[in-house]
């Protein structure tokens, strides 16, 4: 059988390491991790046209960070390991970190990556193309071991106890690991570091753990997948500027959408119209949902809803549909419930439909719901939370024996103390109190008397006199 | 092509809208206690009825909506409890002091007519919501926008009120039950003005609902100390309750 057999893979395999520095990957604006990722997979996006194989690494223990690109199924198409470097190189270039990256070949990902951090990887090249031409992958294996042995031990940052170890037990090198295993095995190792070290070191020179020969059967090799964003067109036979006209087309993209998403078993919550003119002028209406949907009922109503409060500047010529974030099906679990006593799960989505029908038209602020919050004023204790959020109700004893109205403003409106007595579009009367609550003695100092006060006509009112400003105030009604 | 028999007359007495005079066949499932067997005995349904629209009319906020509505919501255990346009915040130690359940609790801001008359269409036919409270908007609305309400109502199988004020009293209205609320010193008067397929002769009775012990006033704590002038126009008088017992608690308020 030829080596160059479609079905069988290539004898060797070829990880391309590119690392690189700190103060590159992580621009002063952006250092989180999720910042950097988001660097790498941008730049997985672009190496992608030169192999399918590609991962990213982020160290956990130092800021280097790179991607690990599988190039052996690449090299026939690109014509060999240098034309596919320099086209690599270029590629970075237009990336503009050209000047910055180290770049490395070896025969496993971990090899590549640890022998980034030598320098002169540049003039290995030819001899480990002349091998691969060759077809000599032992060769070759044997010469990436041996460029790793001048490695300290403390290139294994992954292991950061295991290296103390090492160094305690007098290995120095990798040279040191490799000459121990080629003696005596990976079971001394795995006996004294962990499964985990010893599973690193037979993936790192690929050999098999329990014996001392190449891995029978290699793991394979990521495929990255670049994110391919939804863009769906309809052009009209003639310009509209009427909903219902736009609806027919509105509801064919968004059951493409949906086929779309329910062949990827993914979900959105965002999407965008793009209304397009003859003149091809545009305007963006960007369509936000709840919860992720896989079915395009919900987006349509939302559209909908959104729509009819909007000015069509133009008549639409082209009505396109994106939706740039998707995220993959999130299995939803729910409660078994044999006595059908709480509302099943038809209810519940029912009512996201609802709400998110209702906050395209009132806004998002408009839905709320009150929850306690500990603290002594009042009007601190009533929090105002996102409507799917828990409310908190543990209402402390001394809480619970007070007298408190069902109604709270939340600015106190002021009475009017006259020589006839207290008036609040009527006259006062004091029924029950003082409540004296006086705290926030560490930031805002207030004294107040709380009494519980009846109007002429009967209604009851929550009112307190501030004793700082020796002035009545209503802040609520009993009802 | 047959034609459908026609009902007879029994079949059609056995329909719960039509009319009887004083004597209506009830769903008695179709009712939900209010918590006031006074009241119970005066509605059709012994309770709030069921996808129905109720209106009550009110002089202003305050004047004992919660008082009314609130056992119905407190021994519901289940659905949503929906507020469109309170009056104020609802405060939360007096609602949890109620025993209801702040977290089945939602409050929807629609302060512009077409919005509230979407909102409570929405809501109502949603099935999860078991109890609207649903406060007029500013501009006040018309017989056929109620009658949206009504018909949304029919739809779903919660209890679903309106509040409005009691200028509205005189004007028509398609809601299955018009009430009307005032709060006095003693008493919640409560009048019930319209009930579909109900006694005609309990229309307009006024009917007295207790108010809670405590909103009858303390004894106040001017008579107890000298400081009548600092806390003026309490009265020293008033008596606790109708059977002249104390029920001073501003010593235990005091202890805290």
């Amino acid at each position: 059988m030829t080596n160059n057999s479609v079905l069988s893979p290539p004898a060797i395999r070829l990880w391309l390491a590119i690392r690189l520095p700190a103060n590159v990957s992580h621009p002063s604006i952006d250092t989180s991790e999720n910042g950097v990722e988001k660097k790498l997979m941008e730049l997985c996006e672009t190496l992608y046209q030169f192999t399918p194989h590609l991962q990213i690494y982020i160290s956990g223990y130092t800021n280097a960070n790179g991607v690990l690109l599988e190039i052996s199924r690449s090299l026939t198409l690109f014509g060999g390991i240098q034309i596919l470097l320099d086209a690599i190189h270029q590629q970075l270039q237009i990336q503009n970190i050209s000047q910055h990256y180290h770049h490395a070949l070896a025969h496993t990902a971990q090899a590549a990556w640890l022998c980034s951090f030598l320098d002169g990887q540049e003039q290995h090249v030819p001899y480990i193309e002349q091998k691969i031409m060759a077809h000599q992958p032992e060769q070759l294996r044997q010469f990436f071991r041996e460029q790793l042995q001048p490695l300290p031990v403390t290139c294994l940052e992954e292991f950061p106890r295991a290296i103390t170890a090492l160094k305690q037990t007098g290995f120095v090198l990798l040279g040191d690991i490799i000459q121990q295993i080629q003696v005596s095995g990976l079971r001394s190792f795995t006996k004294r570091f962990g499964n985990e070290f010893s599973q690193y070191l037979s993936d790192m020179l690929d050999i098999s753990q329990d014996l001392q020969q190449t891995g029978l059967f290699s793991a394979p090799v990521p495929i990255f997948h670049p994110e391919i964003p939804f863009i769906e067109r309809v052009d009209f036979e003639f310009p509209v500027a009427q909903l219902d006209l736009l609806q027919p087309g509105m509801e064919l993209l968004l059951q493409k959408l949906s086929n779309y998403l329910q062949q990827r078993q993914q979900q959105c919550q965002m999407v965008e119209w793009h209304l397009i003119s003859i003149y091809q002028e545009r305007e963006i209406i960007r369509v936000h949902c709840d919860t992720p949907q896989q079915q395009g009922n919900l987006l349509l109503d939302l559209s909908l809803i959104q729509l009819e409060q909007y000015a069509f500047r133009f008549a639409v010529d082209q009505l396109e549909l994106h939706c740039p974030f998707t995220s993959s099906l999130q299995g939803q679990t729910y409660h078994l419930d044999f006595s059908q006593q709480s509302p099943n799960h038809k209810t519940t989505q029912d009512f996201t439909l609802t709400t998110a029908k209702l906050k395209a038209r009132l806004g998002n602020s408009a839905i709320y719901k009150i929850s306690y919050k500990d603290d002594h004023l009042p009007e601190l204790t009533n929090d105002i939370i996102s409507y799917h959020k828990t409310a908190w109700q543990a209402l402390p004893v001394l809480q619970q024996q007070a007298l408190r109205p069902k109604w709270l403003f939340a600015i106190p409106q002021t009475i009017e103390h006259t020589a006839t007595g207290l008036q609040w579009r009527g006259h006062l009367q004091l029924l029950a109190g003082p409540e004296r609550i006086h705290t926030h003695w560490w930031d805002t100092p207030t004294a107040r008397d709380y009494f519980m006060a009846q109007r002429y006509d009967g209604l009851r009112l929550w009112i307190f006199k501030d004793l700082q400003q020796q002035r009545w105030f209503v802040q609520g009604v009993f009802c | 092509m047959n034609q459908p028999p026609s009902p007879n007359l029994e079949q059609l007495l056995q329909r719960g809208d039509i009319w009887r005079g004083t004597k209506a066949f009830v769903h008695d499932n179709n009712g939900e206690d209010t918590g006031h067997p006074a009241l119970n005995n005066s509605l059709v349904h012994n309770g709030w009825p069921r996808a129905s629209l109720i209106e009550i009319n009110l002089q202003e906020m305050g004047h004992g909506e919660w008082l009314l509505l609130a056992p119905a919501l407190r021994n519901s255990i289940q659905g949503l409890q929906i507020l469109i346009n309170p009056p104020a915040l609802p405060f939360a130690q007096g609602l949890l002091q109620a025993g209801l359940d702040l977290d089945r609790l939602l409050i929807i801001n629609a302060p512009a007519k077409n919005d509230f008359l979407a909102a409570f269409v929405e809501i109502a036919r949603a099935k999860a919501c078991s109890h609207l409270l649903a406060w007029q908007p500013q501009q006040v609305l018309n017989y056929s926008e109620i009658r949206k309400c009504v018909l949304a109502s029919n739809d779903g199988s919660g209890i679903y009120w309106l509040l409005r004020n009691s200028h509205t009293t005189s004007q028509s209205s398609p809601a299955h039950l018009r009430l009307r609320a005032r709060i006095h010193a003693e008493y919640l008067e409560v009048i019930i003005t319209k009930q579909k397929g109900g006694d005609q002769s309990l229309l307009n009775n006024p009917l007295e609902l207790l108010l809670p012990r405590e909103w009858m006033g303390y004894q106040p704590h001017a008579s107890l100390g000298t400081d009548s002038e600092i806390h003026p126009h309490i009265n020293p008088t008033k008596p606790a309750t109708k059977s002249g017992k104390n029920t001073n608690n501003i010593s235990r308020l005091r202890g805290r």
